[in-house]
């Protein structure tokens, strides 16, 4: 790949050499290592001066100081540049990239100290669980999926004990940039096989981290999922890909008109100009591959509900069109999950079979599901999941150019094609508990991300220009500023304070088996100590008339709630977390938890037994005798 | 000798994995030590049979497959009743010991590198 030399070098000298062109590889890596260390030190230097506290509605967004952006943008500004005219530095690239993967995703580890995401907090829940009976339940009464797909946390359980951790907290928070970083490992591997244009490929990267913002890369089953995924399919393109297409006597005989079948071949052309040509694998080797992508398929339908059946599809899509050689591997995959949802899952399947089956084929209520309401919500988390939804449409509408551009250019990315298409599918199968459109978007996202890329590079002689690499780095700002409010700009509910972890800690170590726990919200680091002795009563899912009630007089219904002999005791939780995410969301009348706090407070039927800055818990006053510590 | 680097690697992280654990010792090294065996060894104890030419696709693979390895074995301990951190250790061990294994063989029926190779390096 040689440098642009379409245009006279005394009239543009100075941009060529802002945009490396007429630099030598040497000079090239010197200053791009020189501009990683400063953003770097940028990046470090930002961090010290965040008041979380100060976080507002836009979350992280409020309190991240100029230098964050400024490190940011040297990181993206110089990876265009290096992409566009030195893509043969692959290194250095991976080192752009593992640093934009740090600013986005160590930020909030570094900056909390705490896990991020209440849902974080139930898996440590199911882990500490295996931790104390070495076993699941998968008759339980809460988080039942868990225990019926228990691959995740018996890994992470054993990963725990092994490392003489006693909880899995200590390594949770940093998950993002571990299953990240491996993510694009698996995106190299896939995108290897799609084209041999490096900045295709790294350009394609870069876009699936500027725009996979949905947030399902924490610690829990569907990012180990995700992982294993993208990685079965990345070896089923590598190893198993087939170079011509079979059966086209079957096809030319049921087609019958001659233009018909040369339309076929057209449409289906083996591949594209630019595409990996079939890796010939030696009869070991292939056992080898086959042996792998075996294992990753049954870990991946032992571990996660939803993955296997993306990678049914994908695969299903992928041998049905002629574009790998794994049919028996989709089908054993068939064949793991359907085994593992009948038996190992049997429980959990028959108790939610009702709805399974409800759900089935209601392709516009589970898609209406994901979205939420963008009048019920606070005015500044309307903004946030408006851009959430601009950026989404915007990457699609960018795939879908740089598709048909590549298109027009003679390209048949048919396996990128289908692997976009084939989960769509899945709408017609289940909500998935309101996610179906977020979990869609993420196993579609490398595949648009790729075509947004081929806008750019649609050939590998296109876009040699120093015009391509200033319309690639005004679309890095765009999609950066879009990315950071959608994936950061609801830290004032995913961000758990220590106050807050010490009070939910006291709670859950304090209260004896049985007792009822009122949550303001499920908002908080909850259920992450033995969760399974209580019962939960989350306030922000009461019917809207009933929160009017209990605003009004919380003492006549918590005094009657709590009172309930079937209980050992009775607590009442309320943290800053919950109190922004009902405020956000606009589950609860505006300022409900903070009117039932005071309420609470002045009412002799109740007794503070916990407080600090954050959260609040309370009793009746002539019930618990624990005192705080 | 330098391609017995693997080999020896994960022989010797299976054999400090296997110490730490069995004796319980609590070292600043015991989670970096266990969690190198834990997220490489098993799979790259079988990766590298494969001589994947791309060090970062065989590092992705050899991860992935350690993860779905380490998943499969302790679902298998759970469900059999004998859940332990050691029996998982143990099982896994073997696992890479059986890889590691395989990888001598190999390299013992590969043919040798030419004398100015050698020399080289």
């Amino acid at each position: 790949m040689s440098p642009s030399t379409d245009t006279p070098p005394n009239k543009l000298f100075w941009l060529n050499t802002l945009t490396f062109s007429s630099n030598t590889v040497q000079q090239t890596r010197i200053r791009s290592l020189a501009v990683l260390l400063a953003a770097a030190l940028l990046w470090a230097y930002a961090l010290p001066q965040v008041n979380l506290r100060a976080m507002a509605d836009f979350g992280l967004l409020s309190v991240l100081p100029p230098t964050f952006y400024v490190a940011l943008a040297l990181v993206l500004v110089n990876f265009a540049l290096l992409v566009h005219a030195h893509p043969e530095l692959e290194t250095l690239l991976f080192l752009h990239v593992f640093l934009l993967i740090l600013i986005f995703h160590a930020t909030p580890p570094i900056l909390y100290g705490t896990l991020r995401y209440s849902w974080a907090w139930k898996h440590i829940g199911v882990i500490d669980y295996i931790q104390r009976h070495g076993a699941v339940n998968p008759t339980i009464q809460f988080l039942d999926a868990y225990h019926n797909w228990p691959g995740f946390f018996t890994l992470t359980a054993v990963m725990t004990e092994a490392a003489g951790y006693e909880s899995a907290l200590t390594f949770a928070p940093w998950a993002q940039i571990f299953f990240n970083t491996l993510n694009l490992g698996a995106l190299l591997l896939i995108y290897r096989t799609f084209t041999q244009d490096k900045r295709l490929i790294w350009l394609s990267v870069c876009i699936f981290f500027l725009t996979n913002w949905v947030g399902q890369d924490y610690f829990a089953p569907q990012a180990f999922g995700y992982l294993l995924h993208l990685v079965i399919i990345g070896m089923s393109l590598y190893w198993f890909k087939k170079e011509t297409f079979t059966n086209t006597e079957r096809i030319r005989r049921w087609l019958r008109k001659a233009w018909l079948f040369n339309l076929y071949k057209s449409f289906f052309r083996s591949r594209s100009d630019d595409e990996m040509v079939p890796y010939q694998t030696r009869p070991f080797e292939r056992v080898g591959i086959t042996l792998i992508i075996v294992l990753l398929m049954a870990a991946v339908a032992s571990s996660h509900q939803l993955t296997p059946f993306m990678t049914i599809l994908a695969l299903g899509a992928l041998v049905l069109m002629q574009r790998t050689q794994t049919g028996s591997l989709a089908l054993l995959i068939v064949i793991f999950t359907l085994s593992w949802v009948l038996f190992a899952a049997a429980p959990f399947t028959q108790d939610n079979v009702k709805s399974i089956i409800e759900d089935f084929g209601a392709l516009v209520d589970n898609a209406d599901q994901t979205l939420i309401s963008l009048g019920e919500v606070s005015r500044d988390q309307a903004v946030i999941a408006t851009i959430g939804r601009l950026l989404t449409l915007s990457v699609m509408m960018l795939a879908g150019l740089g598709g048909l551009h590549r298109w027009l250019k003679g390209y048949r990315d048919i396996a990128v094609i289908l692997l976009i298409l084939a989960p769509f599918l899945m709408l017609a199968g289940n909500s998935y508990g309101g996610e179906m459109l977020f979990r869609l978007f993420l196993f579609i996202v490398p595949f648009i991300s790729f075509f947004a890329a081929t806008l750019f590079y649609a050939t590998p002689e296109s876009g040699r220009g120093w015009k391509t690499a200033v319309f690639i780095t005004l679309t890095f700002t765009i999609m950066a500023g879009g990315f950071l409010f959608a994936y950061l700009g609801k830290e004032r509910q995913f961000y758990f304070t220590q106050e807050e972890v010490a009070a939910a800690k006291f709670l859950y170590e304090t209260a004896p088996d049985g007792s009822l726990l009122i949550e303001g919200s499920k908002n908080y680091p909850g259920q992450f100590i033995n969760y399974e002795h209580f019962f939960y009563v989350p306030l922000s899912r009461e019917d809207w008339d009933e929160q009017l009630e209990f605003m009004e007089d919380p003492e006549t219904t918590f005094v009657r709630w709590m009172s309930n002999e079937r209980f050992t005791a009775s607590y009442l939780l309320i943290t800053r977390s919950q109190k922004a995410e009902v405020e956000m969301l606009g589950q609860m009348p505006p300022g409900a938890l903070d009117v039932i706090e005071q309420k609470l407070e002045a009412s002799d039927a109740f007794e503070l037994l916990y407080e600090n800055q954050d959260a609040r818990i309370f009793i009746l006053a002539d019930g618990n005798d624990e005192e705080q510590d | 000798m330098r391609k017995y680097a693997w080999p020896i690697l994960l022989t010797t992280l299976t054999l400090l994995a296997l110490l730490l654990v069995y004796v319980d010792l609590h070292s600043p090294l015991r989670p970096l030590i266990t969690f190198a065996f834990l997220l490489l060894c098993p799979g790259m104890a079988f990766v590298r049979l494969l001589r994947i030419d791309h060090i970062i696709t065989e590092f992705t693979i050899a991860v992935a497959s350690s993860l779905a390895i380490g998943q499969l074995v302790s679902m298998m301990v759970l469900y059999l009743g004998i859940w332990s951190t050691q029996a998982n250790i143990l099982l896994l061990s073997l696992v890479c010991f059986a890889g590691v294994g395989f990888q001598l063989v190999q390299l013992s029926v590969m043919p040798k590198p030419a004398a100015d190779e050698e020399i080289n390096g």
